[in-house]
């Protein structure tokens, strides 16, 4: 590895990493109560980064013999463009070892492709039993078995293992006139003890099927500005969208974001708190270092609506002039490093939450949200949401997105609950492919927002 | 690619209990070159080899491997034994020399396309078209601040060997520009980006992406509030991409038969407006992407699935043709929309699927429409459309035209409704027509612009 580093540096590079990545994939398909089979899934290759200043070149390949790797470590150094000298530094590798948070008891390996199956057919019997009609019912299992290791020219030498477990539904619930299509994960970041209590699946899928069916009943909310409340938990997302992704140091460097130049300013409502921690046990987001090999920490990016800081991978932190704050992640080996969100949260206040929909003549209350788009503008889809009337929840609306530019979104938070709840989290597309996150938060009111529906006010 | 002779000779003599198998490599050879403020500030290049592994003996098992070094026998057994735990009472149809492609069918086009794709252009032709591209972009507005423009060539190998004596393969190059940049106007930053695809670096339209780009800033300039309400409007091409790099799954085959979409059931009705078309096709002079073959090797054919509002026909794989009787059409896939697994399930996926132009430019459509809504951008691809019902809400921005011509524009908006009701409200399509790949590069789709006679807009 040690030469593999040295010829990536020999074209004048002054950083070079190997992160090697070792993973598995098992994937169960249950289609309409039919078992499709297992599928085994071995991803293995490495990938090359090299710097100088602020340029990168990043080759991966999956030939890992040394001549593979060689051949890659040549190529990088080829293609980098600089007069610098290369430096002839001895590299003395160092083991770091950082605890990954999240413990696997169980790990999927060892489990019998059975007891899988078998949690599988729970999860489907238990769909079928809320009492709706279902045109289409996929069961999927997924378990992932992540090892990497991260060395590179400053000495570093860090490993990681990361499993997770998850189950995917996918139904089309019917009424005899309308049908509709939903997917829903059971995401965990554990081995198969993430199965053992039955009631947390089973429960899941029961209440997936009853949400879909309830869907079925909503109408259309009127186009109008309200205020909006969003529910604790996974509503976080919108954290995420609105200034998660705007606070990355990959937004902050090229200008594409409006929180840039903003340190230690007011851009939010003093309500506002809000953190991105790779370090907290239990949850998706989690791990023991990130992609380049820095622990993961707690990082408080706006406080009391004071922003704070950004987040920052190694190269962000170069074009900022800042260290970096364990955020470089990545799907896998066939991506380079980039500053990235772990677990997102908006910290918890002190308001009242069931105040927070009494005191709403009109508005809407988001129980769910399902996935979001971010830039300077934003969005979020609702998957649930309820209409306010004199301050109460009235009906549950349908074909709602949100959006807004989220540095004024921020500022018209008006309440924080003091209840913070977490969620199962997800997958965040970017950059640097799809990499697992949560987003959560305390019951929080925006005081206006525009909702658009097709429905009469 | 040694560890493809050792495939060839697991095929000719397979492990125990097996009867028939079939292996899909596609290997992946990428430069992207992005460069910003004058100097190269990215570089990534890469060459993966993915190997999809499928054995039969009373059933069908699969597996996946990158590990090249791997035992070949060892492999299809690993496959092998994962299918034994199936509920299926079928194995996988696989293709036999008839059934699947045959090279000698390409036409002289193509097979003097295939003859270049032998021979890439080298990392430095990549650089010099990025620096130009970006050149081109700082210079051509003042208010442009920072601009990123990247360039990419792929070379794409897709290979099919199986028991049964398939033994396919094709390589095609997909040359990509991309540009982001930020515009400062009158106080406000202004974000714009965009993108084009060609099967020849010379051939990428860089003043194309340029005008685009610019265009892109005007209709950001100030943006005004909209009144919720139903409009008349033109959606631009992109938007028609946006929409149609989801709504493709309505002609999925899979998804027809197993009842999850919205036109479940409806083949062979008007499901659209006699000026709504929609084709899947291998090929287009648009696009370097070609699909002269699928996964599973099946040659890839030319399929109208809507013809002038007609729903007349799905996308088929092997599986979903044999549910209906029907041929497949070279639409056999795994890679559909963006997951955090290696997808490994062959499902129905498109190949190039494209809303048909019509005859008019998209400026004479706005003419037409007179006062109304041009719908410019539109985000969030996943999220935003229910494949079950049709129903969507997609978060856009656009501008208000009055008398046929742009009056100012509008941003935070969301155009909603269902998709069936879209189709039948197309009034017409225009002839200026873009291709775009999925992000995960396993398809692509097309639109014109579209103009309809109204659609919800809320603001």
């Amino acid at each position: 590895m040690i030469k593999v580093l040295q010829t990536a540096l020999s074209g004048g590079g002054d950083f070079a990493e190997l992160f090697f990545e070792n993973k598995d994939e098992l994937n169960i398909k249950c289609s309409q109560q039919v078992l499709k089979g297992i599928t085994t899934v071995h991803i293995f290759g490495a990938g090359i980064y090299l710097l100088s200043g602020t340029q990168s070149i990043y080759v991966y390949t999956n030939n890992l013999s040394f001549s593979g790797l060689m051949d890659a470590a040549q190529k990088a150094s080829e293609l980098l463009h600089t007069d610098k000298q290369p430096v002839h530094n001895q590299i003395v590798f160092s083991m770091q070892t950082v605890k990954n948070p999240n413990t696997v008891i169980q790990y999927p390996r060892t489990i019998p492709h059975q007891e899988k199956v078998r949690v599988i057919r729970e999860t489907d019997a238990a769909a079928r039993s809320a009492g709706h009609s279902i045109r289409q019912l996929n069961v999927d299992y997924f378990d992932t078995d992540q090892r990497i290791l991260v060395v590179n020219s400053e000495g570093l030498y860090a490993e990681d293992r990361r499993v997770t477990s998850r189950l995917r539904l996918q139904a089309t619930v019917e009424d005899g006139t309308n049908s509709h299509y939903e997917w829903g994960d059971f995401p965990r970041p554990y081995g198969f003890e993430a199965f053992r209590v039955k009631d947390d699946y089973i429960s899941f899928a029961k209440e997936f099927i009853n949400d879909i069916a309830d869907n079925m009943n909503a109408v259309s909310a009127p186009s109008c500005v309200v205020p909006v409340v969003f529910e604790a938990g996974s509503c976080g997302t919108l954290w995420h969208e609105a200034c998660g992704h705007p606070l990355e140091s990959g937004a902050i460097a090229t200008n594409n974001s409006d929180f840039v130049g903003k340190l230690g300013q007011k851009v939010a409502s003093s309500k506002v708190t809000v953190i991105d921690d790779g370090s907290i046990p239990g949850l998706y987001g989690t791990a023991g270092i990130d992609d380049e090999g820095h622990p993961t920490q707690k990082n408080v990016l706006i406080e009391n609506g004071i922003l704070k800081g950004y987040l920052c991978d190694r190269l962000g932190g170069r074009k900022l002039n800042m260290p970096s704050t364990g955020s470089g992640r990545r799907q896998g080996y066939m991506f380079a490093p980039a500053a990235r969100m772990t677990n997102t949260y908006l910290a918890a206040g002190t308001d009242d939450d069931d105040e927070m929909i009494s005191s709403i003549d009109e508005g809407l209350f988001v129980k769910r949200i399902g996935g979001g788009n971010s830039g300077r503008e934003f969005s979020v889809s609702v998957a649930e949401g309820y209409w306010i009337k004199d301050g109460k929840l009235a009906h549950r609306v349908k074909g709602l997105t949100l959006n807004a530019r989220g540095i004024d979104l921020i500022k018209r938070v008006d309440r924080v609950g003091k209840n913070i709840e977490t969620e199962g989290g997800g997958f965040c597309g970017s950059v640097s492919g799809l990499v697992t996150t949560t987003s959560f938060q305390p019951r929080m009111r925006v005081s206006s927002m525009t909702v658009g529906g097709e429905g009469e006010k | 690619m040694m560890f493809l002779d050792n495939y060839r000779r697991a095929m000719k003599k397979l492990p125990e209990g097996i009867a028939e198998a079939e292996i899909n490599v596609e290997r992946k050879e990428c430069i992207k070159i992005g460069v910003s403020g004058g100097r190269v500030a990215l570089t990534d290049v890469s060459d993966v080899t993915s190997i999809y592994v499928r054995a039969s003996g009373e059933k069908t098992g699969y597996a996946y491997t990158e590990d090249l070094g791997e035992d070949a026998q060892e492999v299809l057994l690993r496959a092998y034994n994962n299918g034994l735990i199936s509920d299926s009472e079928q194995i996988d149809i696989l293709n036999t020399p008839k059934t699947a492609f045959n090279p000698n069918t390409l036409n002289d086009n193509i097979q003097s396309r295939n003859k270049e794709n032998q021979h890439p252009v080298n990392s430095s032709a990549v650089v010099e078209k990025a620096m130009l591209l970006e050149d081109l972009v700082r210079k051509s507005d003042s208010s442009i601040k920072t601009v990123l423009a990247t360039v990419r060539s792929d070379t794409l190998s897709s290979t099919v060997l199986n028991s049964k004596g398939v033994d396919i393969s094709f390589k095609r190059n997909v040359y990509y520009a991309k540009v982001n940049v930020t515009a400062q106007v009158m106080g406000d930053s202004i974000d714009a980006v965009y993108s084009i695809s060609n099967s020849s670096l010379e051939e990428l339209d860089l003043g194309f992406l340029v005008e685009k780009i610019n265009n892109s800033i005007k209709n950001k300039i100030e943006p005004g509030s909209l009144t919720s309400g139903e409009y008349p409007v033109v959606l631009d091409q992109s938007v028609g991409i946006n929409i149609m790099m989801t709504a493709w799954q309505l002609f999925s085959g899979m998804k027809y038969c197993d009842g999850s979409t919205a036109l479940k059931g409806r083949l062979g009705e008007y499901i659209g407006s006699s000026a709504f078309s929609i084709v899947d096709m291998p090929f287009h002079k648009y696009t370097g992407y070609y699909f002269p073959f699928d996964c599973e090797g099946t040659p890839g054919k030319e399929v109208m699935l809507v013809d002038k509002g007609k729903f007349t026909s799905l996308m088929h794989n092997n599986y979903s043709s044999s549910q209906l009787d029907l041929q497949p059409t070279g639409n056999a896939g795994r890679v559909a929309l963006l997951t955090g697994n290696i997808p490994t399930d062959i499902i129905v996926t498109p190949k190039i699927c494209c809303i048909k132009p019509g005859v008019n430019s998209t400026q004479q459509l706005l003419q037409e429409m007179g006062d109304g809504v041009y719908i410019t951008e539109s985000y969030d691809i996943f999220h935003s459309i229910n494949i079950g019902s049709g129903d969507f809400a997609i978060p856009c921005r656009g501008v208000f035209i009055k008398d046929g011509k742009p009056s100012h524009s509008v941003n935070a908006l969301s155009i909603c409704g269902n998709l069936i009701d879209l189709f039948n409200n197309v009034i017409e399509t225009s002839n200026d027509f873009i291709i775009d790949e999925f992000l995960l590069k396993s398809y692509c789709v097309g639109s014109p612009s579209i103009r309809l006679s109204k659609l919800q807009i809320n603001g």
